[in-house]
């Protein structure tokens, strides 16, 4: 078997030899001897090797070149350098290059004639021609073909029901399409698990291995390790797509280049981070889902009449519950720890609801939001907070234009019109810019919780807290204290540093006032006051801050319901 | 210099909304400290004093903003001066602006734009420097794929922001001749180019006299080599940094230090315990410098940008392949076990007692496969301390963390 890291390699060889192939693949299991900081693929694809497979490896990447550091140790393994650029020069270097890689593996493989190689290139380069005019007409037809012809496995939708999606990015696997599926788009893999990343211009040298290096060299869409050549406005103009999601790998820093693309084109887009674990495809989820939603501006009414409409935000911390009636006129509302059982503890402030207003359950409209919506299978509808917030704030602020929300675990700045979400940015990742930050600071200062705003107002000489890291952030605070600053001038600085973090997504999505200010948090004096000052902004909280995601998710359902 | 440059950061800062005032700020600071730099320079005259002038002297050219090209650190940068351009080293504009802990104001920005945090730093500050707008545009850039493929997409960003054309140089990772004529036509295809971006003829003889000045000091290095490996000279950690971007930014004005070197007779007999240091090392003032001081007792006797040019002789007569060469002999170049051969031969030539990696956050290239590098210096006998932390970003770090840390390493030494 040979296994390869990258789909530049050249699949006739493979073909020609009659050798099966396959590339290396997330088997979910790291291997720990490659550093932390590198590409969570190539850490979580090394186990899918096996010793006795032959490695084709592309100097891809600083991961991929360095994770072959460790196979050669192991494995039998040709290295290929594909030139970054692709003029004459690097033509005839990569067909040298793999003219030797042919003698190498008909060493390993036994002798085949460089006619039949001819006559597979030749084959393959119909087959690409083929697949080029079957992925605008049949995709049925382009997977069959796609997965004939290297073999791999078709990742991407095969039906256009629904929004057009378009992945871009680092290479994804079927989790991604699961997701944009199941919110009402199909995908689209522009990445290069998928099969636009094989279309080639169409090389005609006599010389098969020039051929070869020719058309991996001009791909129509080329891989970002080629930055200067890459245009993805093609595949955009082919594809139209109505929106985008920009896959990115934790530390593969190549495709965060795209978003700057991205942002011309005013397509509405999303960027994910990916580390291939399940909590980074809950995060994934979130922000797809969101995406979609902010596309489908309440298409589809809801049916019947309904009397009461409820929303429950399922949060990490605390589970909120609103009721509104027919009227959108708010009747009950209220707030529980999540506990370790968030299905049962929203199931339980259901049924509280249940019984006290005694109306059927048919003539009750929930709507589920927050981290575990997912699991509230006894809900009528799950949207995101992203989307919530949107509505819950326009609900009691209609002029705002941009929300800041920040939660316990994560922070988001959303930028609205009308209620609508236009573009969002969020952060689940680290601790700074989100509550636990706070809750941290505050419980090394001594001071309780609710107290630190209040205090920090407090503050009689400015210092600052450089670290955005809340573990070396922390350590900071200790020296500060140490070196005898008061405690408000540090809660004070402890204010800023969120601040500061908050407006750095506050200016990525180019925030402009009105300005709400949501989540737990909001209660907080002291940072509303830092963040005013240091985006020089003014800030409305809306009522209940903490029930924004719940009024929300109750309101979209009063206006389903309404049209 | 550190005290300083924050005090002076610390000026800018406050100035940070006004582009044009920091601009003109930098200038005068610059200037000014350039010829601090060479005076004491001329004065001292020692080795290290002429690499701290230009080491700044690699920078101070964005300031100044006349026909400059920034490069990264592996550029060609030899046929750039022929043509009469000032170099100016990308990564070395980050490091300006992490010694005055600025640092933040460009990351932000740079962050604000779309860059993602897991980007190395070097990178991340000098898109957020081009999108500060402080300095004036330069000419061109010009980048290699080596040392990281980081530099394709940053100096493709880099281009596009200031609407000038970028240089692209492909170097394979293997030295063999298809390789080096490979890449000589490149080189002469990259001064075709630049001919018709200057409209200006490539002067050939001044090229041929940049690598004769150029081989000429580092035939004198080589030369004082084994005295060195006997009798390291002592200097800071961040005169550790200045030797390297004077090496590849500034090769061809090395005569002053090299002959300094020569002349410069150490009092044989030291007692401290030699480390070797491998890979960057923090631009900001921070707990290492002290730790790695002059007065410390251990001795940082090399680290290994200062000699990765070792494989290769500049050959005046033929420059063009001369400088492939130089690309590709350059033992940092292809896998690990060319740089775990040269890194060993330091450590062994230079007699080191242990060895500090600072894995800079971001840098997957030269961290990536550590582990087994790791393993190459203790079946040597010599302890390795791979350091994490952040090269240009001062606040992605803590100061005592790095304390504790390398205190723990050396008590292990000793
Ligand atoms: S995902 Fe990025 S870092 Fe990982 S192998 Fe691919 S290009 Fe390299
Ligand atoms: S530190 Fe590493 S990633 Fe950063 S520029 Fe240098 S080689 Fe590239």
């Amino acid at each position: 078997m040979i296994v390869y890291n990258c789909p530049l390699v050249p699949f006739e060889f493979f073909k020609a030899l009659g050798i099966q192939s396959r590339r290396i693949e997330n088997t979910g299991c790291e291997f720990d001897r490659l550093s932390p900081n590198l590409c969570s693929l190539c850490r979580r694809s090394v186990a899918s090797i096996d010793k006795n497979d032959v490695l084709v490896w592309i100097d891809s990447c600083d991961s991929s070149r360095r994770t072959s550091d460790f196979l050669k140790l192991t494995n039998k393994i040709f290295e290929l350098h594909v030139p970054v650029t692709s003029d004459e020069e690097a033509v005839s270097r990569l067909s040298d290059d793999l003219k030797i890689l042919w003698r190498s593996l008909k060493a390993v493989f036994g002798n085949v004639s460089d006619e039949k190689l001819y006559e597979v290139h030749s084959d393959f380069q119909k087959q690409m021609a083929l697949l080029e005019k079957t992925l605008r007409e049949d995709l049925n037809e382009a997977k069959r073909l796609y997965e004939q012809i290297i073999s791999e496995k078709w990742v991407g939708s095969t039906q256009r029901r629904g929004k057009p999606i378009l992945i871009l990015g680092a290479p994804v696997e079927e989790n991604i399409v699961k997701i944009i599926e199941e919110s009402g788009g199909y995908a689209i893999n522009g990445t290069c698990s998928g099969p636009y990343s094989m279309i080639s211009q169409i090389p005609d040298r006599s010389n098969v291995f020039k051929n070869i290096a020719y058309r991996i060299l001009n791909k129509k869409l080329v891989c970002m390790r080629s930055a200067f050549k890459r245009d993805i406005s093609k595949l955009i103009d082919t594809t139209k797509p109505e929106a985008i999601v920009l896959h990115t790998i934790k530390f593969c820093d190549f495709y965060s280049f795209d978003e700057k693309e991205l942002r011309k084109t005013k397509i509405p887009f999303v960027v994910v981070e990916d580390d291939l674990t399940s909590l980074a495809n809950a995060q994934m989820k979130t922000r797809i889902e969101a995406l979609i939603e902010l596309l489908s501006h309440q298409e589809n009414g809801i049916p019947e009449r309904f009397e009461l409409f409820v929303g429950i935000d399922s949060g990490s911390t605390t589970t909120k519950i609103v009721v509104l009636d027919a009227q959108a006129k708010p009747l009950y509302k209220n707030t529980v720890k999540t506990g370790a059982y968030p299905v049962l503890t929203a199931k339980g402030l259901y049924e509280e609801v249940l019984a006290k207003f005694k109306v059927p359950r048919s003539k009750i409209y929930l709507v589920s939001t927050g981290y575990g919506r997912a699991s509230l299978d006894f809900a009528n509808e799950r949207v995101t907070e992203i989307t919530c917030h949107a509505k819950g704030v326009h609900f009691f602020l209609p002029k705002v234009k941009t929300i800041i929300d920040i939660g316990g675990q994560d922070s988001k700045v959303i930028r609205v019109e009308d209620g609508q979400v236009v573009e969002f940015a969020m952060n689940d990742k680290c601790a700074a810019g989100t509550g636990r930050f706070l809750e941290v600071m505050a419980n090394i200062l001594d001071t309780p919780l609710q107290k630190i705003g209040k205090l920090s107002l407090e503050h009689k000489n400015e210092v600052d807290i450089s670290s955005v890291c809340t573990v070396f952030a922390e350590s900071e605070v200790v020296s500060l204290r140490a070196s005898g600053h008061t405690r408000e001038d540090i809660l004070y600085a402890v204010h800023k540093a969120i601040a500061k973090r908050v407006g750095t997504m506050y200016e990525r999505i180019k925030g402009t006032q009105p300005v709400a200010l949501t989540g737990g948090v909001a209660l907080n004096e002291g940072l509303k006051v830092a963040l005013e000052r240091v985006l020089n902004i003014e800030i409305q909280i809306p009522p209940e801050p903490v029930l924004t995601g719940a009024f929300g998710a109750a309101v979209i359902g009063y206006w389903a319901n309404r049209q | 210099m550190s005290k300083k440059s924050v005090g002076f950061g610390r000026i800018l800062r406050k100035y940070s909304h006004k582009p044009a005032t920091v601009r003109t700020l930098l200038r005068l600071g610059l200037s000014a400290e350039l010829t601090r730099r060479r005076i004491v320079a001329l004065s001292k005259n020692t080795f290290t004093s002429w690499t701290d002038y230009l080491a700044l002297d690699a920078v101070c050219g964005a300031v100044n903003g006349k026909k400059t090209a920034w490069v990264n650190m592996f550029f060609p940068v030899e046929i750039l001066f022929a043509f009469g351009l000032n170099c100016v080293s990308a990564e070395g504009l980050s490091g300006m602006f992490a010694s005055m802990f600025l640092e933040d104001l460009a990351i932000n920005k740079a962050e604000a734009f779309g860059i993602c945090r897991n980007l190395c730093t070097f990178h991340r500050t000098g898109i957020g420097i081009s999108l500060l707008n402080v300095l004036p545009k330069p000419l061109l850039v010009g980048t290699t794929n080596v040392l990281c493929d980081g530099n394709i997409p940053v100096f493709t960003t880099y281009s596009s922001l200031n609407s000038i054309p970028l240089y692209a140089i492909d170097v394979p990772r293997e030295d063999n001749p298809q390789n080096q004529s490979y890449l000589t036509k490149q080189l002469e295809k990259t001064i075709y180019s630049l001919e018709n971006q200057l409209k200006k003829r490539f002067n050939y003889s001044k090229f041929q006299q940049i690598l004769m000045m150029e081989k000429e000091s580092l035939d004198m290095l080589m030369e004082e080599y084994p005295k060195l490996c006997e009798n390291p000279i002592s200097m800071e950690l961040y005169q550790h940094v200045n030797v390297l971007y004077a090496l590849h930014l500034r090769p061809y004005q090395l005569l002053n230090a090299a002959k300094a070197l020569s002349e410069e007779r150490k009092p044989s007999k030291d007692d401290k315990t030699r480390l070797l240091w491998l890979h960057l090392a923090p631009y900001y003032d921070n707990d290492l410098y002290s730790i790695f001081g002059n007065n410390s007792r251990f001795l940082i006797a090399t680290s290994e940008f200062e000699w990765d040019w070792f494989y290769w002789k500049p050959d005046p007569q033929r420059p063009i392949e001369s400088l492939a060469q130089k690309l590709l002999r350059n033992p940092e170049v292809g896998d690990l076990s060319k740089r775990a051969a040269f890194v060993t031969k330091l450590a062994s030539d230079f007699k080191v007692q242990g060895v500090v990696h600072f894995s800079h956050w971001g840098c997957k290239q030269s961290s990536g496969s550590i582990f087994l590098l790791k393993e190459k210096f203790e079946q040597l006998g010599i302890p390795f301390l791979s350091l994490d932390g952040d090269a240009v970003d001062h606040t992605n770090q803590s100061s005592a963390q790095y304390r504790t840390r390398v205190e723990a390493f050396l008590e292990m030494i000793k």
